[in-house]
């Protein structure tokens, strides 16, 4: 296995919580973060290192949706579709940003760049329709007045500037 | 030891025996799907709800994993029971109306048709493949994957299990018969990982594995797959290689 | 720094009085998420940069939810020997004016909102006033806090704290009180004495089961076995609100405090708190309080000198509505999937790695504190005759000014939509209004004649839940509603028993039918026949429940359903039986909508109303969006 930096990653998370087979999900969310995804080499690994069998973890991979089995894209979206977000039609954004990012339901657009998520609740119900983009919550989004994404003109004020950051660099590194 | 009533039958119960164990005991019939005796109760299907009035209260629950109690009053088939069952075998006949298993159930229950749309799934995710992999061979090579209506049974990753020993018994358990696995030979390649895997191999085709089979030293027949040799061998405490001569070879 | 007697505590406490009433102007920023994504950082470091070049003294707190949601970003300022004056918004560019104003005359006037002479302490003898002698000229023609429903209509007992104190510091909490429960709990009463005063309070659980919560705790420390765990469910039972987690980044410690006096009196030597994914700043100040309980001794061994040792440990939720559910919540905890099991055995006698655990909402574990601080019979005064105490509400949704309150059980939801929501925003009317998430049902808005009681909500047929309030108007559409919890209810299944796994899809099958106008009196039956046996036979509430939300909308909202069946869709909101179009008179030309439409389907010259080709319309209501004049209507 040629990835090292990879390694160190999986080592750190499991030694964070001495190595007990009951921290798996909060392992796994080491992971998760570090890495994007619990992908088979990591699961094999865990399994090794905490003497669980693989299927443990490939069932809570694929359980719980704070994991994916499939790599996040660079920066991931995460659209809130909480009952309040729901009402303020953040249905509509997450269709929007599907849209203009070539990407069908929740996944990952084809370059990897971007990937799309709906959420249940961000907990900022008063300030929605909330949406985040790599951790950044951006709130009071439209589908009318999405921040900066490829392919479209800005339209209307922008409420953030993380999202039109990233996306400019996008657009100028392309 | 409890007394109880299943259908007003008296009935002297050992402890600790389910419902469900107490009414086949006395030859009462309860339909289950996800039920084996020889694992534990899983209940998943419902199936087998029954009635309870424990006195201060009445309930449905599922006979396979209650336990029995003193004075408890069961009830195995009313209105409510028949109700219940019928809409769990339309929704199964729904998700697999081939399933021949699901088929006869349905049948058995006096339900001809489904008024959901239909699909054509063979699976009815009663878990005991998983369950007696876990359970009783020890090598919980398949799981659940996903959750809700895209729970399915897989090994890790969909790709070849590594823990799989290729016993068999999932095809043995599946109520379906939906999981399969058979012998190939020399010149078949399924699943196979380079050149050297060609040969002699068990293949468990809905997992994807293919296992070499250790061949009699004696007579070049196929024992078993080489991985569960191994396993058993080291079960036993005996030598990897030790298990090398195939029953008929060894009278 | 560790606290070995009650008696070093009471110092610490006179040492944190002295630390929240300095002799330097305080400034209190809310921290809460919601408060953080409206930009309150960023206002305390624009403060801070002002105070500095206005050489204006002052010591600025982080605090957690204010709860005046609607007036974010909120502030409060305690000047010594001044009222307590609370000011929104004040955004980043209010600032520099609002560090000015307070500088020069101690007053903004033009952010100035509610003003309060007196702290509000639970656990103080004598309440603190923060103004000493006769309210001085330049703040009597503020709003006093009495005066106003937010505040006169509030009895905060788990969010006492919240805005007030810094939630990440243990040495304030302590000031207002805190851990004084614990030192009386462990030093002068026994665990049978706890879980008496619990029971005579009539503490119900707060998660939506409604459980007495002293009957838990007895069940739990008679049951057998060695080891005994009590936990703490931070599953937010209604995604939609986020009351729980806006209770742990305000307040941790009395989370924490309630679990230690839990697991005292039932005789658990650890704690484990489940919060659901999602929540890092929940997190992150939990995890916080409890390493500054550890260092202070009230967490760890020989608690206060009595002998009792215990500690708690934080699990992250991997995402899943069902581990809401408490069997479900264990697996998680055991490392497993969210998979529920049969409660035939109570998990009060067999639950985490089979050992008797007692398991309770969050919101459930912040009152224990005061119960035990003030008394049962305080509690039990509080409330109506079978629900005691209080409920934090979340009120969101179609509400003019959403807020997070803390009101008596028994408050009649008119009282809370009206005086605390601010009523329905103008041009709309409040259609419905939901309480007990995708578990409970949504009413129609006639039913606020109904009070916050569990037994009150559950003769009328539905359920307190976990007791968020969010108001929805008249532009929603009640099938487009059911359909949208149904779907909610599809996702977060765990797929193990098949009454919920094929049943709940089926359901949404049939509401589709509605949505796109081929629903029949046949799908409607059908849809009751399931429901039933969801209801009896599935595995776990979130399969049982999962009928709910359509059969209250079936039963309350039958005119829409049948304009459905009709192909109509009144509200103008299901896609399939709706068209969008331009209103030529009331139109301003001003071409937003042309720029707007992802399919260029709207065309026109400058000057002139546009036109909409609805062979190319996609119905993504961006265009709707984006028109200030409200020229477009489906």
């Amino acid at each position: 296995m040629d990835n090292n930096p990879a390694m160190k990653t999986l080592d750190s998370a499991v030694e964070k919580y001495g190595g007990k087979k009951e921290a798996l999900l909060s392992i796994m969310h080491e992971i998760q973060k570090a890495q994007g995804s619990i992908s088979e080499d990591a699961a094999r690994y865990l399994s090794s290192k905490l003497d669980i069998p693989v299927s443990q973890v490939f069932s809570a991979a694929t359980f719980y949706k704070a994991f994916s089995t499939v790599p996040r894209g660079k920066h991931h979206i995460k659209v809130c579709t909480g009952t309040s977000c729901y009402l303020r039609a953040s249905e509509k954004i997450f269709e929007r940003i599907g849209r203009e990012l070539n990407i069908s339901g929740e996944g990952a657009s084809e370059d990897g760049e971007f990937s799309v998520e709906k959420v249940r609740c961000m907990g900022c119900c008063n300030a929605g329709p909330v949406m985040s983009i790599d951790e950044q919550i951006c709130e009071d989004v439209s589908a009318g007045k999405l921040p900066d994404l490829p392919r479209q003109e800005l339209i209307g004020e922008m409420t953030h500037r993380k999202a039109t950051t990233v996306i400019k660099k996008y657009r100028e590194d392309k | 030891m409890p007394q109880l009533t299943i259908d007003g039958k008296q009935i002297t119960a050992p402890v600790g025996a389910t419902i469900l164990q107490v009414a086949r005991e006395n030859g009462i019939d309860i339909p289950t799907f996800c039920h084996h005796e020889a694992l534990e109760p899983w209940g998943a299907c419902r199936l087998c709800i029954v009635e309870v009035d424990e006195g201060s209260r009445t309930r449905l629950v599922t006979s396979c994993n209650f336990q029995v109690k003193e004075g408890l009053a069961v009830t195995t088939k009313n209105k409510s029971i028949t109700a219940v069952r019928k809409m769990i075998i339309e929704l199964l006949l729904t998700r697999c109306p081939n399933a021949q298993a699901v088929r006869q159930m349905a049948d058995k229950l006096g339900v001809t048709g489904t008024r959901f749309p239909i699909e054509n799934e063979f699976c009815i995710l009663c878990g005991m493949c998983v369950r007696v992999c876990r359970e009783i061979v020890g090598a919980q090579a398949i799981t659940f994957a996903n959750r809700g209506s895209s729970k399915k049974v897989a090994s890790p990753y969909f790709v070849r299990s590594g823990d799989c020993i290729g016993c068999g018994a999932c095809v043995y358990v599946c109520p379906t018969q939906c999981i399969t696995m058979n012998d190939v030979t020399e010149s078949a390649d399924v699943y196979a990982e380079g050149a050297e895997q060609v040969g002699f191999a068990r293949v468990m085709n809905n997992w994807r594995t293919r296992l070499p089979l250790r061949v009699c030293k004696s007579c070049g027949n196929p024992i078993a797959p080489e991985y569960q040799l191994q396993v058993l061998a080291k079960k036993a405490g005996l030598a990897p290689e030790a298990l090398d001569t195939c029953q008929s070879c060894k009278e | 720094m560790r606290i070995s007697t009650a008696a070093e505590l009471e110092r610490l406490k006179q040492q944190g009085h002295k630390q929240l009433h300095p002799d330097t102007v305080r400034i209190m920023v809310g921290t809460a998420t919601c408060c953080l994504a409206r930009g309150s950082d960023k206002v305390i470091k624009a403060i801070e940069r002002e105070a500095a070049a206005q050489k204006f003294t002052c010591t600025i707190v982080p605090v957690g939810c204010i709860g005046l949601c609607y007036q974010e970003p909120t502030v409060e300022v305690i000047q010594p020997g001044k009222p307590r004056i609370a000011y929104g918004p004040v955004t980043v560019e209010d600032v520099p004016e609002f560090v000015k104003a307070l500088a020069a005359t101690g007053v903004d006037k033009k952010r100035v909102l509610f003003r309060s002479d007196q702290e509000y302490n639970l656990f103080a003898a004598e309440p603190y006033r923060y103004a000493k002698g006769a309210v001085s000229d330049e703040f009597k023609d503020i709003t006093a806090y009495s005066d106003v429903p937010f505040y006169k209509k509030q009895v905060k007992i788990c969010l006492r704290n919240a805005g007030t104190i810094n939630p990440e510091s243990i040495e304030e909490y302590i000031a207002m009180g805190g851990y004084s429960a614990l030192a009386k709990a462990v030093t002068q009463m026994t665990p049978e004495q706890v879980i008496h005063e619990v029971t005579k309070s009539n503490l119900r659980g707060r998660g939506g089961g409604g459980f007495s919560t002293g009957k838990k705790w007895t069940e739990c420390r008679k049951a057998p076995g060695e080891a005994r765990y009590v936990l703490c469910n931070v599953s937010e039972g209604d995604p939609g609100i986020g009351m729980h987690k806006s209770l742990l980044e305000s307040d941790p410690h009395t989370v924490l405090e309630g679990l230690i006096i839990g697991g005292y009196a039932i005789g658990a030597g650890h704690g484990y708190i489940y919060i659901s994914s999602g929540y890092p700043l929940g997190l992150k100040r939990l995890q916080k309080a409890i390493e500054q309980a550890e260092v202070y001794g009230l967490l760890g061994k020989n608690i206060l000198g009595s002998g009792f040792n215990f500690s708690v440990t934080i699990k992250e939720g991997g995402g899943a509505y069902v581990c809401g559910e408490s069997t479900a919540l264990m697996a998680g905890l055991e490392g497993r999937i969210g998979e529920p099991r049969p409660k035939y055995i109570h998990t009060a006698v067999k639950g985490l790695w089979d050992s008797p655990s007692n398991l309770n909402n969050v919101e459930t574990w912040a009152n224990v504190p005061v119960i035990i601080g003030k008394g049962a019979d305080w509690f039990s005064g509080i409330g109506t005759g079978s629900s005691k105490g209080t409920k934090v509400i979340g009120i969101s949704g179609s509400v003019n000014t959403p807020c997070l309150v803390e009101v008596p059980m028994g408050t009649p939801f008119k009282e809370i939509f009206n005086e605390l929501g601010g009523g329905v925003p103008a041009k709309r009317k409040l259609k419905a209004f939901q309480t007990g998430g995708p578990s409970g049902g949504v009413l129609p808005a006639r039913m606020l004649s109904l009070n916050l009681d569990y037994e009150e909500m559950n003769k009328a047929g539905t359920n307190l839940g976990s007791g968020g309030f969010i108001a929805i108007d008249n532009r929603a559409c009640m099938v487009d509603i059911a359909r949208y919890f149904t779907q909610f209810l599809v996702e977060e299944s765990c797929g193990k028993c098949v009454p919920c796994r094929e049943g709940v899809k089926r359901l949404l099958q049939l509401i589709n039918n509605f949505t796109i106008g081929i629903g029949t009196e046949e799908h409607l039956t059908l849809i009751k026949e399931l429901a039933f046996a969801m209801e009896k036979a599935s595995l776990c509430d979130l399969g049982k429940t999962a009928p709910s939300v359509l059969l209250y909308a079936i039963k309350y909202f039958k005119d829409e359903f049948e304009a459905h069946m009709q192909g109509q869709c009144p509200a103008g909101v299901c896609k399939d039986l709706i068209l969008y179009s331009i209103d030529a008179n009331i139109c301003t030309a001003c071409g937003a909508c042309i720029r707007a439409c992802p399919v260029s389907a709207i065309s026109g010259e400058p000057g002139s109303a546009p036109t909409l080709d609805m062979k190319k319309c996609i119905k993504c209501g961006a265009c709707k969006e984006v028109c200030a004049v409200e020229a477009i209507t489906t």
